[in-house]
């Protein structure tokens, strides 16, 4: 690369799908032990540091060890320059519940204490009812975090609103605050968890008792420039994650600006007279792809 | 290093494929997807790997995948890789794999699953041809543009122009980059198609993008992708949203009112309750 | 008071002195069996509370959506309660009402116990007690739970100076003619009494600290329940999301204490047979007291429901519906029927204004006062802006468990203990005061 793109590129990501270093590999990253250029001929490989910076460095500096999720005072550092959106087309949520799986497998979670709900919405009774998929609206104005009285709840400077559950004291007053009822507590001792896991807000594993927990937007999968896994797992598109600072969201196959999805669609917040500021847009459930079923037998709605 | 990352792997794989084995001891079938991938300084290799279990085929992770050139030997040996979580694996070729490469004006590759304990053989091959692919960046009446041109070269060296290319023009984002001027487009007769570049996208503190160029999974060149820095986003600085005070805020960004509310109200009251306090040490000396 | 009126100051003080001194001394063998019932309650309650650290908040019958519970609606319960002390002490004193002097003593004794306790349920109520420095080591003040524990801690220590204040002649008195008491007690009349001597010069200085805590608790009192309130209505929860909500609370908690002082009047009196200066007539005046306090918080109540129900909003009407006619309307109209409006008429005629009258009505008025905060708390959280689906019916529900139950009876029984252990040791009516002609009249200013 020459001079002049090394300088733009320090601040930009790569894509997620030009095949570069960055990432994992079977849970394995790269990490550069030494970045001493001893050999200018030797292969060179871009490389996201942690703070968000492209550097380049020596293939043989690199070793593969498991990406590790940041400890909690590195947490509380958003990545530079971001600033997170959702976007949930109503129109094409089926309740399929995938976001719902995928999302309790990769947060070890038992399914009374989910992060993401569907909720099955009807405005009126005249209006035809629809799914809407709830998880943490990372607002710009947050009631949970103006309230908790220890600082264990933060925004982030990427827009991110997680929890220091080593630091939380149970009060519960960030729950009692939140307008949409994103947030959990672990009322009794968590089961089915990775107990041997350093802990990080950005995963939320392992869960402690007596702590709140809630959707955290996979900030460990961020930071290896992965969208969320809910985003992933939703087989109909209807979930999209990006960044508004660069206008761009995307739900995994197909990339598209923030802004002209927003004005196509007619995008809007849940509940904007609170003034909260959500992060979490939703496109009204019209031209829908699927038509609306009641939820399954068993699948309680 | 290699053993301790297979055993890493395999540690890894911990869930499903294991417990999948023990339901069904039979070898599963398997399918690989190889597809080439070549930039500006990079050409790679990348595999994805399913395994029918249960019935259906699903990512099949920790699966050792060999790769070759030309032909399935020892001395024509790419290289190995295991597949991760999702079933992919990426080779990146060295600087004299590279060379090998871009000398060869159709190259074939084997992708090569060996019999395992809870895997069938199987293989696959792709054959790529070379391509040119020459994108031009300009500016013409203020419309930011980008021109690309895409040829083979003959056996004497003329470059053919190809039409009904598939070519992706793309703005690098995070997570994953965004198209520009439709889905896709398609070359033309002279081998040639076109983009302009949207006057309002940000692209950081000074206007910096990177765009690219692809050729998309095509059954003759793989995927082709050429790229260049521009100043052609709108520079865009935003505040640290944290660093102001607010009620949400750290403990350390108080609101100035709020702090000078509170202590003030704290001095006023605790002064008074020490003043009285210190009273009351006034009535013990008085009765001394 | 008492009927002689001829008898001369000396006289009529050394029978106040006997008299209030009395129950300092005398061994009394129901006393002692009460404290016992009381100390098994605590016991239970702190098994109870032994099981909730060892398995978390799940012994509660609190989840996601209900989640505050009792601990909340009784800690709200303990700050009402504790509002007695600045009520009569400083509100009553302030517009020189000299029928209240007997109930100083025993207000102030009721607030500590009561700011006490609710310290205690707040911790009962965290998911991590063995967290609560962290409230120190990182508190945010822009969090209205600090608020809550700053005034919480500044008024318990307004409190205990409130009643130390009224007590050093008194404790003073204790240590010249209390005999037979043990030592311990003796070291502590002895140093707490500060060197009284009850010279002007002291008398002097005791005056001037007691009027300016007498101001000074005020605004403190009403802060520490407005701020009480703030924790709900900085939320978007229905029934919470008020303007109203400090005056409400603070005149609900002005109705509770002057409800509560009636109970231990009458107690107190019984007990250690104080007629003679717990009178018909003090009963008399805290049931007009009581009546003013009622109607002022119906006036607030009122407030409180008319908007919404009128509106009917939403979530906010949904609130209302069940308060009216759902799943709470027995209890909402329980408490309001039997804890407000009948109090009210009852203590209107001076036939309910009798000692015994008066303490049935003040009982009803406590428990609805009670539930009035269970009221406050638990319908609201039941009401989200999105629907609650999905969920495990308990869930939907809120049923205290028994642990909740023995938590909150303990820290009633605490709270009587409290109360109990510092009769016991301190005169229960303000001895000085009530003495006649003791002190230069100039100072009384």
């Amino acid at each position: 690369m020459a001079n002049k793109k090394n300088k733009h590129s320090r601040r930009q990501f790569f894509s997620k799908t030009v095949p570069v270093a960055i990432g994992t590999i079977g849970g394995v990253g790269l990490v550069a032990q030494s970045c001493q250029q001893a050999n200018n001929d030797e292969e060179k490989i871009s490389l996201l540091s942690a703070d968000g910076q492209l550097v380049e460095v020596n293939k043989s500096a690199l070793t593969k060890v498991p990406y590790k999720p940041v400890p909690p005072d590195e947490a509380r550092k958003g990545i530079p320059g971001k600033h997170f959106v959702m976007v949930v087309d109503l129109a094409r949520c089926r309740n399929a519940r995938k976001c719902v799986k995928s999302c309790d497998h990769h947060h070890q979670l038992t399914p009374d204490r989910p992060f993401i709900k569907v909720l099955r919405m009807q405005d009126n009774k005249t209006s035809a009812p629809y799914w809407m998929p709830k998880k943490c609206f990372h607002c710009d104005n947050p009631p949970c975090v103006k309230v908790c009285p220890v600082g264990a709840t933060y925004k982030r400077s990427d827009g991110l609103v997680l929890i220091d559950n080593e630091r939380c004291i149970g009060c519960r007053f960030c729950m009692a605050a939140c307008p949409y009822s994103a947030r959990v507590f672990n009322w009794g001792e968590p089961k089915h968890q990775d107990g041997d896991r350093p802990y990080s807000p950005e995963t939320s594993i392992p869960s402690q008792v007596g702590t709140v927990e809630k959707c955290d937007f996979c900030p460990d999968m961020l930071r290896q420039n992965k969208v969320p896994h809910c985003i992933t797992a939703c087989p109909n598109g209807a979930l999209y994650f990006g960044d508004r600072n660069a206008d761009s969201v995307t739900n995994g196959s197909e990339t598209v600006r923030l802004s002209t999805l927003l004005k196509d669609k007619a995008g809007y917040r849940y509940h904007e007279e609170l003034g909260t500021e959500p992060n979490v847009y939703y496109l009204p459930p019209v031209d829908r792809s699927f038509p609306f079923k009641e939820a399954p037998e068993g699948q309680p709605s | 290093m290699k053993t301790i990352l297979t055993l890493f792997t395999a540690l890894m794989l911990s869930g499903f494929t294991g417990w999948a084995y023990l339901q069904n001891p039979e070898k599963a079938p398997v399918r690989i997807y190889l597809e080439h991938f070549k930039s500006l300084d990079k050409n790679q290799l990348s595999v994805r790997v399913l395994a029918k279990i249960n019935k259906r085929y699903k990512p099949a992770s920790g699966v050792e995948v060999t790769l070759y050139a030309t032909e399935i030997s020892a001395t024509q040996l790419v290289g190995t890789i295991t597949t991760a979580n999702d079933g992919t694996g990426i080779y990146t070729f060295s600087k004299e794999q590279r060379e090998v490469a871009e000398s060869t004006k159709t190259a074939t590759y084997y992708a090569v699953v060996n019999e395992s304990e809870k895997f069938k053989a199987k293989e696959t091959k792709i054959t790529i041809r070379q391509v040119n692919l020459d994108a031009r960046y300009f500016i013409e009446d203020s419309v930011k543009q980008i021109q690309v041109y895409v040829t083979e070269t003959d056996s004497v060296g003329n470059k053919v122009p190809q039409k009904k290319v598939k070519i992706k023009f793309l703005v690098e984002r995070p997570l994953s980059p965004l198209p520009i001027g439709g889905d896709y487009h398609v070359t033309d007769k002279k081998g040639s198609a076109s983009v302009e570049f949207p006057d309002d996208l940000p692209g950081g503190a000074e206007g910096y993008v990177k765009l690219l160029v692809r050729i998309v999974e095509n059954d003759d060149y793989g995927t082709v992708e050429v790229s260049d820095v521009k100043q052609w986003g709108i520079p865009t600085f935003y505040s640290d949203i944290t660093a102001k005070r607010s009620l949400w805020a750290s403990g350390a960004n108080v609101p100035i009112p709020l702090l000078i509310g509170i202590f003030s109200l704290i001095i006023v009251v605790w002064g008074m309750i020490f003043y009285m306090v210190y009273k009351i040490f006034m009535i013990r000396k008085l009765g001394m | 008071m008492i009927k002689n009126e001829n008898i001369s100051d000396e006289q009529f003080n050394q029978k106040v002195e006997k008299d209030l001194l009395a129950h300092l001394t005398v061994n009394q063998k129901r006393n002692n069996i009460f404290i016992f019932l009381l100390i098994a309650i605590v016991l239970v309650g702190m098994f109870a509370y032994y099981r909730q650290i060892r398995y978390g908040l799940i012994v509660t019958s609190m989840r996601d959506y209900t989640s505050w519970g009792v601990y909340i609606s009784n800690f709200v319960f303990f700050v009402a309660i504790s509002l007695v002390g600045s009520l009569i002490s400083s509100m009553l004193k302030l517009s020189k009402a000299t029928w209240s002097t007997p109930l100083t003593r025993i207000s102030e004794i009721i607030a500590i116990a009561a700011i006490f306790c609710a310290s205690i349920i707040i911790i009962v109520d965290m998911g991590r007690p063995d967290r609560f420095l962290n409230v120190v080591i990182y508190g945010r003040i822009q969090s209205p739970i600090l608020w809550d524990v700053m005034i919480i801690s500044t008024y318990l220590v307004i409190s205990i100076l409130l009643l130390y204040l009224s007590l050093i002649p008194d404790l003073a008195l204790c240590r010249d003619k209390l005999t037979g008491v043990s030592g311990v007690r003796k070291w502590f009349y002895r140093v707490f009494s500060v060197n009284w001597k009850g010279s002007p010069e002291q008398y002097k200085i005791l005056h001037s600290i007691i009027a300016m805590l007498s101001i000074v608790v005020l605004p403190i009192a009403f802060a520490i329940h407005t701020v009480t309130s703030w924790l709900f209505s900085t939320t978007w929860r229905p029934g919470w999301d008020s303007t109203n909500l400090g005056p409400y609370f603070v005149s609900g908690a002005l109705m509770a204490g002057a409800a509560v002082i009636i109970v231990a009047m009458y107690f107190i009196r019984n007990v250690y047979n104080l007629k003679e200066y717990l009178t018909d007539k003090v009963f008399d005046h805290m049931g007009k007291l009581l009546v003013l306090l009622s109607l002022i918080y119906l006036y607030f109540n009122i407030n409180e429901y008319l908007g919404p129900a009128f509106k009917m909003v939403g979530v906010e009407g949904e609130h209302i519906i069940e308060l009216f006619v759902g799943k709470y309307a027995g209890m909402y109209w329980a408490v309001q029927i039997l804890g407000l409006i009948l109090p009210i008429v009852i203590l209107s005629f001076a036939w309910g204004r009798k000692p015994l009258p008066m303490l049935i009505i003040s009982m009803l008025a406590l428990l609805g006062a009670w539930f009035k905060r269970f009221l406050i708390v638990i319908p609201s959280l039941q009401h989200p802006y999105l629907p609650i689906q999905d969920v495990d019916e308990s869930y939907r529900h809120y049923i205290p468990t028994w642990e909740e139950w023995a938590i909150t009876f303990a820290s009633f029984a605490a709270c009587l203990l409290i109360i109990t252990f510092l009769l016991r040791v301190l005169p229960a009516i303000p001895i000085w005061e009530m003495k006649r002609g003791v002190e230069p009249k100039s100072q009384e200013a």
